[in-house]
């Protein structure tokens, strides 16, 4: 822990040194580009270590983090610039923060209590992280998968298994089994943006262990609730309400959910939150640190996950149209614009733009394995949006239904489902779905009549974000109106009659207790069961999926699967080498066996002919377990 | 829903009538949430039938 500790202080005073240099007025802007450069930072860092060196281990991550921090302190000395400022002192303005923060607190009951309610969770969903093993869908699928690969091979790589699969043909599989087969590790672990994922990775390489794997996405989330506060302010909100806004960000059930698994919608929504106060923080001054932040969080946001790419074209868009406007207004002067505009492209593109290119480089489309079908041009893919995600995951009630009850239906929190990391068909939770969303209504006519521009942009921007995104009545995918939801009704519950704003601070208290404990049930049930085992005995075979619990009882080997099993589990806490074992026939496939060398095979013996071709080489593959999900052979060497 | 300023500094405070609408949103929105799922597949279960008397 000490290791992951220190990296961490070293790429943040780094960090702080740089924020320094762009002597940003506000503390609060400093907190977030704090967050920004660090998390950048840490990308660099990784990427640097695992592509262009492969030394992906902690000395190498450790020198690279001291480089990082060494350049934060050549920017932030004024001997560099030649230029003698007088720039307000970072750490200052940092315990300034604080203080304003905690004399907030003081004579602030609903802030209080809201305050102990986010503690209590964030202490549940701590302990689920430390004492829980990663368990949820994708991320055995395929947001760990390649983490735990990289940390083994020591380098971000291409994944063995892509490389096997690089001819599948969609045309050969219905659409069920085309959602299916893409959702494992051999596609979507090879072409997705993984920038949220990498803190998942660094806690490996720093820890030689995956115990925090689960809180990858942390620090994107508590950016996201500094946006959330940013927001609510250029809102016109006061700072204690603000603050409520940002715990209550933290308080939304999809969030919280997320605060647990290796997933990236949470962090992206975070993201689309700071892109957006920083797009509007750039509208305000128009000055070049600020188009330097904000395309380094466009840049980010886009490395997130592939929407990314769409929503930054949206910000470019829209910040293109202000920025002539402004031109022709003579708010700001023509070369100046675009010596902002190419500083705001250069950021975006450095980056957000390195898993487009690789995916690019690899298998000739960016978004593969969306299939780009322009008039006379297209690029090589599996499919649409719709064939490959929308149409298997929409549940059957949401099907042929207008898409605008879709929406209130899953926004209004009235669909049926529990409260989870799929977050599928609700995820916002009640409070904002009964006192944030109808918020909005008067805060955008409000704006409109007394022209508020921050606020009109805001609101169009998240309009013109909901257009372009698919399956908008997904919580999960559309988690980027909360923090816009929540800028509303803080400025709404400013302006309530005392006596209503008592009625609604007790019906949000009653509503974030509900939800909240809904979210933690299912931590708060498996943790006192994981609590009193050994640690090597918190694992997902033992707590989840007996199935599984063989992993823990063999010595470091080499497992092989075939399609379907899930894989992250398999890596038994990365002590075990696991690969995919794949064959278009039997006998290729056993010799595939014996070429990779692996001491188990596992199968999922309700997908394809794995499990007929096991029964049939019983000269290579024993029977070493057979359970209800997967069957376990141990090969005869 | 009208608005009135209360001090020099403060934000403009909505009417009684806008707060209590907005409270009144807020509860319905509520009991939708706590009481009454399935009045939404009624809901849904309604417009369906709507949509097929349209095809009369």
């Amino acid at each position: 822990m000490a290791w992951l500790l220190l990296v961490t202080i070293i790429i943040v005073a780094g960090s702080a040194f740089m924020v320094k240099r762009l002597a940003l007025k506000s503390t609060l802007d400093c907190w977030l580009t704090l967050g920004l450069f660090s998390l950048a930072g840490q990308i660099l860092i990784l990427l640097v270590a695992g592509v262009c060196l492969k030394q992906l281990n902690r000395p190498t991550v450790l020198f690279l983090a001291v480089a990082w921090a060494g350049v934060g302190l050549l920017l932030s000395a004024d001997a560099l610039s030649g230029i003698k400022t007088t720039r307000p002192n970072f750490y200052q303005q940092l315990l300034r923060g604080l203080s304003i923060l905690s004399s907030a607190c003081k004579h602030n009951p609903p802030l209080k209590v809201v305050g102990l309610i986010l503690l209590l969770s964030f202490i549940a969903v701590g302990l689920g992280v430390v004492y829980l093993p990663p368990y949820a869908w994708d991320e055995i699928w395929y947001h760990l998968p390649p983490m735990a690969n990289w940390y083994q091979q020591g380098a971000i790589a291409q994944l063995p298994e892509a490389l096997q699969w690089q001819d599948y043909n969609p045309l050969q599989v219905d659409a069920n089994q085309l959602a299916l087969d893409c959702s494992v590790a051999f596609n979507w672990a090879n072409v997705y943006p993984l920038n949220a994922e990498l803190n998942a990775l660094l806690t490996m390489v720093m820890l030689d262990n995956d115990m925090l794997a689960d809180a990858a996405q942390l620090p994107y989330v508590l950016l996201g609730a500094l946006a959330t506060l940013g927001l609510c302010r250029l809102a016109g909100a006061r700072l204690t309400t603000a603050l409520l806004a940002a715990m209550l960000f933290l308080l939304t059930p999809a969030v919280l959910a997320h605060l647990r698994v290796a997933y990236a919608d949470a962090s992206f929504a975070a993201m689309v939150a700071t892109t957006l106060y920083f797009f509007l923080k750039w509208q305000i001054k128009l000055e070049a640190q600020y188009a330097l932040l904000f395309g380094l969080a466009t840049g980010l946001m886009m490395g997130i996950i592939s929407t990314g790419l769409a929503f930054a074209g949206v910000f470019c868009l829209a910040s293109l149209v202000y920025g002539l406007w402004q031109c022709q207004r003579q708010k700001i002067k023509c070369p100046q614009l675009c010596r902002q505009a190419g500083l705001f492209l250069l950021v975006m593109i450095a980056t957000g733009s390195f898993w487009y290119l690789r995916t690019w480089w690899l298998y000739g489309n960016p978004i593969y394995p969306v299939t780009v079908a322009l008039p006379g041009w297209s690029l090589p893919g599996l499919g649409s949006v719709d064939q490959l995600f929308m149409n298997h995951n929409t549940p059957d009630n949401y099907r042929g239904r207008s898409l605008l009850l879709n929406v209130l239906i899953s926004w209004l929190e009235l669909g049926e489902e529990t409260y989870n990391y799929y977050s599928r068909t609700r995820g916002f939770g009640p409070f904002w779905a009964a006192l944030a969303l109808p918020a909005l209504i008067p805060f955008t006519y409000n704006a409109l009549k007394q022209g508020q521009t921050p606020v009109i942009w805001m609101m169009g921007i998240t309009l013109l974000l909901l257009l372009v995104q698919p399956a908008v009545w997904w919580p999960r995918y559309a988690l980027y109106v909360v923090p816009v939801g929540l800028a509303a009704w803080a400025w709404l519950y400013e302006r309530l009659q005392a006596k209503v704003r008592l009625a609604v601070t007790l019906l949000m208290i009653f509503n974030i207790v509900v939800s909240s404990g809904l979210v933690l049930a299912e931590t708060l049930d498996k943790l006192p069961l994981a609590m009193k085992k050994a640690s090597s005995c918190r694992t997902f075979g033992q707590l989840y999926y007996q199935d599984y619990a063989w992993v823990d009882s063999i010595p470091p080997s080499n497992i092989g699967y075939t399609p379907m099993a899930w894989i992250y589990p398999l890596y038994g806490g990365l002590q075990h080498r696991v690969q995919l074992i794949d064959g278009s026939t039997a006998e290729s496939w056993r010799k595939a066996i014996r070429q990779q060398k692996v001491d188990y095979v596992v199968i999922k013996p309700d997908y394809s002919h794995y499990e007929l071709w096991a029964q049939d080489s019983a000269d290579l593959l024993q029977i070493y377990q057979k359970g209800e999900l997967i069957n376990v052979y141990k090969v005869k060497h | 829903m009208s608005t009135r300023s209360n001090t020099n500094s403060g934000p403009k405070i909505l009417s009684l009538s806008g707060s209590l609408c907005y409270l009144t949103a807020a509860v319905i929105i509520n009991l939708l949430y706590y009481l009454n799922p399935g009045l939404w597949a009624l809901l849904d279960n309604t417009l369906k039938w709507l949509a097929w008397v349209k095809t009369l």
